[in-house]
């Protein structure tokens, strides 16, 4: 159980690490092009649900084509899978929503905008 | 350092060294001195031991139908969570028939009917499995008016007064 749970954390970090370098990267190909870019956003966050962001995201991208599998609820196997979405504009008034969020104790929170 | 069953010390004593090793373990952990891992260091070393001395002598847990059926509803695949529960369960000594994770409902059931387990365990870290949930429980309860039914998960803290208006219980990840 303590290498399941380690390996679990891990696994966990490991894959919010790389959202963020890739992230990163593409904000700046975006940068480079003149555009800017927002944080990345994904189903689940806020009030986009889960299962009809998931939806959405499989359906523009077919993930499928690289074996991670949806279910109807929006979870994805493997289970350390993530889906995210940025906008690239030429002017971009918040990179997130937070700022516009009425929940100012939301543990996610991000104030950069 | 190899310990051998023929040593002279016998495997009553060993079980009753890992059960009190385990006791301590639990307390430790309830009072905030033991973190998670700490906690399932102490439960691999207990399991361990149990492999080690498998001399057949019965412990009050090892006998009988399971007492909690656990498992992570259907449409959700995070498992960890319930893991760790049943394993405490074990170690604190019930016996958990764990039927894994994207469990249909009709499983959960049959599991309920053929073990008259009085615990019934579900687990999800999502929201949008909630309302199959609220009906898995609904059918538990007319199928064993008797049964209790535990939730656990990340969110359902807030959300289990919604769920049948009833009170929380804290979950084990603090």
């Amino acid at each position: 159980m303590f290498d399941a749970y380690v390996l679990d954390c891990m696994g966990a970090e490991l894959a919010e690490r790389l959202g963020d370098k890739l992230e990163r990267e593409i904000s700046g190909q975006f940068l480079n092009k003149g555009l800017a870019c927002s944080r990345r956003f994904s189903p689940g966050y806020c009030d986009w649900r889960l299962d009809i962001g998931q939806a959405s995201v499989f359906e523009f991208l077919k993930p499928e084509s690289i074996d991670i599998t949806r279910f109807p609820t929006g979870a994805m196997i493997p289970e350390k899978s993530i889906t995210a979405v940025l906008i690239a504009a030429k002017t971009l008034y918040y990179k997130t929503p937070c700022p516009l969020c009425g929940q100012t104790d939301c543990p996610y929170r991000r104030e950069d905008s | 350092m190899p310990v051998s069953k023929t040593d002279a010390v016998s495997s009553t004593e060993v079980l009753n060294a890992l059960s009190r090793g385990i006791e301590r373990a639990r307390a430790k952990f309830k009072q905030g001195i033991y973190a998670i891992p700490d906690f399932l260091l102490a439960i691999d070393v207990y399991r361990e031991g149990l492999a080690f001395i498998h001399s057949g002598i019965e412990t009050p847990s090892a006998s009988g139908s399971p007492q909690i059926v656990i498992g992570v509803v259907k449409g959700d695949v995070h498992d960890m969570g319930k893991n760790i529960v049943a394993a405490v369960l074990e170690a604190s000594g019930y016996q958990v028939l764990d039927v894994g994770r994207n469990v249909e409902n009709a499983v959960f059931l049959d599991a309920l009917k053929e073990t008259k387990a009085p615990v019934l365990a579900l687990s999800t870290m999502m929201s949008t499995t909630l309302e199959n949930m609220r009906t898995l429980i609904a059918e538990a309860r007319r199928l064993r008016p008797d049964v209790s039914i535990l939730v656990g998960a990340g969110l359902v803290r807030c959300l289990c007064a919604r769920l049948h208006g009833r009170g929380t219980r804290r979950t084990l990840r603090r």
